[in-house]
C-alpha cells in the first residue's frame, strides 16, 4: 500500500467516525424526543392527539378536574357536576349536499332555526355552535343515530346539577356558565374547582367535596312552612334559620320566594336569589330587648320580680317620647317582657347605662362584620357610644338604631340557649379532598357572654313570653319554648321618617327550654296590612317547631 | 479505503436497526398514550356514571316527590304544615 492510499484510508475513517457520531447524536435525540416526555417538544407537536381523536375520545376532558360535590349533613347529594353534550358544526369541509343534511338534522333534532344555521354554514365557519349542555337523553332520542358529516357532538360540556332543585338554593347558590358563583359555590370555589392536569403524566386533581351542616329534612320543613307563611300573610319575603345552639351548626336556612339553581338564568328578578337570612339588614325591634335584660341580670341590677313603673305606656326619655302598645302600669321584669313594654325596657337599659348596653350588644355579636362562610353577609352595626344622641340608649334598648341580620339575631339567642356562651355559626361540617383526606369543622365557642345562671334566668323570662305573653301563639304543649317577638317599623329614607304602614316582624325562640337543641329565627318583611310579629311570624315559628319536634320525637 | 468499505455496510445496518427500534418505540409510545387516554376517559365516564346514579337516587327519594306520591295514595297523616292548613 502506497503512502497516498494510507492517507486516504485514514481520512475515510475520520469521515466515517464523524458520520457515525452525527447519526448517533441524531438517534439519541430522536429517542429522547419520542421516549422521554419532553414537555416543550410535546406541546409543540401539533398532531399528538391524532390517535386519540381517531378513537373519538374527548381529548380535553381528561385534563379537566371534576368540580366537587356538595352534600348535606345526612349525606344527600345537593350539587354535582356532569358532562353534557356540546353540539357544533364545521362548515369548512362540507359540500352543499352535506350542509343540507346538517340543516335538516339540526332543525329536527335540536329545533334550531333553519335560516340561522344556513346563514352560519354559508360563511364556511369552522365552529358553529348548535347547542350547549345537551342532556344525553336528548342525544339518545335524536331521530337518526348517525349524525351527518361535519356535525360533532362532544360530551365535554360541564354542567352543574342541583338534584334537590329549590332545596337550600340560597345556601348553595349556583355556578353560571362563565364559572362565576354565588352562595357556598362561591365561598368554596377554590377548594371545589380542583386543579387541571398540565400534562399526560399528571392526573387532574378533582375538587373537594363539601359537607354542609344542613339537615335536608329540617330544611324541607322550614321551606314548606315559609312558603305557607308567605302565601298566608303575603309579606315581601320571609326568611328562617334553624340552628343547634350548642355547636352553632346551621341545620336549615331558607328564604321565600326561593329559586331553582338549575334554572338560575330564567329569573328576571335577581332579588329572589339573594340569601336574605344573611344579606338583609334590618332593625330588630323588640327581639333585641334580650340584650338589656341579660346585661342587667348579669350585672345583678334586677331579678325577674323587680317592679318597674311603665308609666301607663308613655314615657319621655331624654327628650324623646316612647310609647307602649298597651297601657302598662307597674310591672315586674317578667311581665315587662311578656307585654314587651318599651318603657319598662328603656328603664332597665337606663339602669344598665350606655357603656354597659353597648358592651353587651357587642358581646352578643351584634357588631360583628362576618359570622359565617356565606358571601354577601351584611355586617352588624351599632354606633359607638360617643356618637349616641342622649335618647339613643332608649332607642337601642328596644331594637332601633341597630342594624343586624337574621343569622346574627338567631346566634344571639343561641347564647341564652347555650348557657351564656356565644357559639360560632357555621354551615360547613366537613371538607373531603379527592384523595380521601380532609377535615371536619369542629364547633368553636367564641366567648362567654353571660354566666350560666343569667342565661337560665333570661331563658325563664323568655319562656314566660311564650307561655302567656306576646308570643303565646308559639306555645306548643309539652315543648317548653322560650323566645321573643320583635316588630319594627321600617324607616323610609326618602321621607326621612318611620313609615308605620311598613313593618319587619321577627321571632326567635328555642326549645326544649331545659336543654335547648334548636334555636329558630324567623323574619317576615312587610306583610300586607302590617300587624305585629305575634300575628304573622309566630305562627310560622310554631309550625316549624311542631314539625321538628315530631320529626325528632321531642 | 478497505477499512471504510468494511465499516460502511455495518454502519448502514446498525443505523437501519436503530431506526427500526426507534419506529417500534414510537409506535408503542403512541399505543400506550392512546390507551392512557382511553383509560383516563373511562375513569371519568365511571365517575360521571356514579354521579348520574347519585342524581337518580336523589330524584327517586326526593322528599317532595315521595310526599306527593304518599298523599296521592292516601299514606299520610295530616301533620305536616302544608297539609294541616
Amino acid at each position: 500500500m502506497s503512502g497516498n492510499s494510507k492517507k486516504i484510508d485514514a481520512y475515510g475513517k475520520i469521515l466515517l467516525s464523524f458520520l457515525l457520531a452525527g447519526y448517533f447524536i441524531l438517534a439519541v435525540r430522536l429517542l429522547h424526543f419520542q421516549v422521554v416526555n419532553d414537555e416543550d417538544a410535546l406541546s409543540k407537536t401539533v398532531k399528538r392527539y391524532q390517535n386519540v381523536e381517531k378513537n373519538k375520545l374527548a381529548t380535553e376532558r381528561i385534563f379537566q378536574p371534576l368540580r366537587g360535590n356538595i352534600y348535606s349533613r345526612n349525606g344527600k347529594l345537593m350539587a354535582t357536576t356532569v358532562y353534557n353534550y356540546r353540539v357544533y358544526a364545521d362548515g369548512s369541509k362540507v359540500d352543499d349536499d352535506e350542509k343540507k343534511q346538517i340543516i335538516d338534522f339540526v332543525h329536527s333534532g335540536f329545533g334550531m332555526d333553519r335560516s340561522l344555521i344556513e346563514a352560519e354554514l354559508k360563511t364556511n365557519s369552522k365552529y358553529i355552535t348548535v347547542a350547549r349542555r345537551v342532556d344525553s337523553d336528548v342525544i339518545d332520542s335524536l331521530p337518526s343515530s348517525v349524525s351527518p358529516k361535519g356535525l360533532y357532538m362532544d360530551r365535554d360540556d360541564a354542567k352543574r346539577i342541583y338534584p334537590l332543585n329549590n332545596t337550600a338554593s340560597h345556601v348553595l347558590g349556583y355556578v353560571n356558565y362563565a364559572g362565576q358563583a354565588t352562595g357556598i359555590e362561591y365561598s368554596f370555589d377554590d377548594v371545589m374547582k380542583g386543579v387541571k392536569a398540565s400534562s399526560l403524566n399528571q392526573l387532574p386533581s378533582d375538587g373537594a367535596d363539601i359537607y354542609l351542616t344542613i339537615d335536608t329534612d329540617i330544611q324541607y320543613f322550614l321551606e314548606k312552612v315559609l312558603e305557607w307563611g308567605f302565601e298566608k300573610y303575603d309579606p315581601h319575603f320571609v326568611s328562617g334559620i334553624v340552628m343547634d345552639p350548642k355547636t352553632g351548626e346551621v341545620l336549615a336556612m331558607a328564604n321565600y320566594p326561593d329559586f331553582n339553581p338549575n334554572r338560575f338564568y330564567s329569573y328576571k328578578d335577581s332579588d329572589v336569589m339573594i340569601n336574605r337570612a344573611v344579606a338583609h339588614s334590618f332593625e330588630p325591634g323588640s327581639s333585641f330587648k334580650i340584650v338589656a335584660l341579660a346585661g342587667a341580670l348579669e350585672e345583678g341590677l334586677l331579678d325577674k320580680d323587680t317592679k318597674i313603673d311603665c308609666e301607663n305606656g308613655e314615657f319621655r326619655y331624654k327628650g324623646e317620647l316612647f310609647r307602649d302598645t298597651l297601657r302598662n302600669g307597674v310591672l315586674d321584669v317578667a311581665s315587662v317582657y311578656k307585654r314587651s313594654s318599651n318603657v319598662g325596657v328603656i328603664k332597665i337599659a337606663d339602669h344598665l347605662g350606655r357603656e354597659k348596653m353597648f358592651y353587651y350588644a357587642k358581646q352578643f355579636g351584634f357588631t360583628e362584620k362576618k359570622s359565617i362562610e356565606l358571601p354577601n353577609e351584611s355586617s352588624g352595626k351599632i354606633n359607638e357610644v360617643e356618637k349616641w344622641a342622649p335618647s339613643d340608649l332608649g332607642n337601642i334598648a328596644i331594637g332601633y338604631g341597630v342594624a343586624t341580620n337574621l343569622l346574627r339575631l338567631t346566634t344571639a339567642y343561641a347564647v341564652i340557649a347555650n348557657e351564656g356562651v356565644l357559639p360560632e355559626a357555621h354551615i360547613i361540617s366537613r371538607v373531603r379532598y379527592a384523595d380521601g383526606q380532609g377535615y371536619r369543622v369542629k364547633p368553636i365557642t367564641i366567648r362567654r357572654v353571660i354566666s350560666k345562671k343569667t342565661a337560665r334566668k333570661t331563658a325563664e323570662i323568655l319562656r314566660g313570653v311564650v307561655e302567656d305573653g306576646s308570643a303565646s301563639r308559639a306555645s306548643v304543649a309539652g315543648l317548653g319554648i322560650a323566645g321573643k317577638t320583635g316588630t319594627a317599623v321600617k324607616y323610609d329614607p326618602s321621607a326621612g321618617s318611620y313609615d308605620y304602614g311598613r313593618v319587619t316582624g321577627t321571632f326567635v325562640g328555642f326549645f326544649p327550654e331545659d336543654s335547648p337543641r334548636y334555636v329558630i329565627g324567623i323574619l317576615g318583611d312587610e306583610p300586607r296590612g302590617g300587624g305585629y310579629a305575634s300575628t304573622f311570624v309566630v305562627p310560622i315559628f310554631k309550625k316549624i317547631a311542631e314539625n321538628i319536634a315530631r320529626y325528632e320525637g321531642i | 479505503m478497505r477499512g471504510f468499505k468494511r465499516i460502511l455496510p455495518v454502519s448502514v445496518i446498525v443505523l437501519v436497526i436503530v431506526f427500526f427500534v426507534e419506529a417500534l418505540v414510537y409506535m408503542e409510545k403512541e399505543r400506550v398514550r392512546t390507551e392512557t387516554y382511553a383509560l383516563r376517559d373511562e375513569l371519568i365516564m365511571l365517575k360521571l356514571r356514579n354521579r348520574e346514579l347519585k342524581i337518580e337516587i336523589e330524584r327517586l327519594t326526593d322528599v317532595k316527590a315521595v310526599q306527593k306520591w304518599a298523599v296521592k295514595n292516601g299514606f299520610t297523616e295530616k301533620w305536616s304544615a302544608a297539609e294541616a292548613e
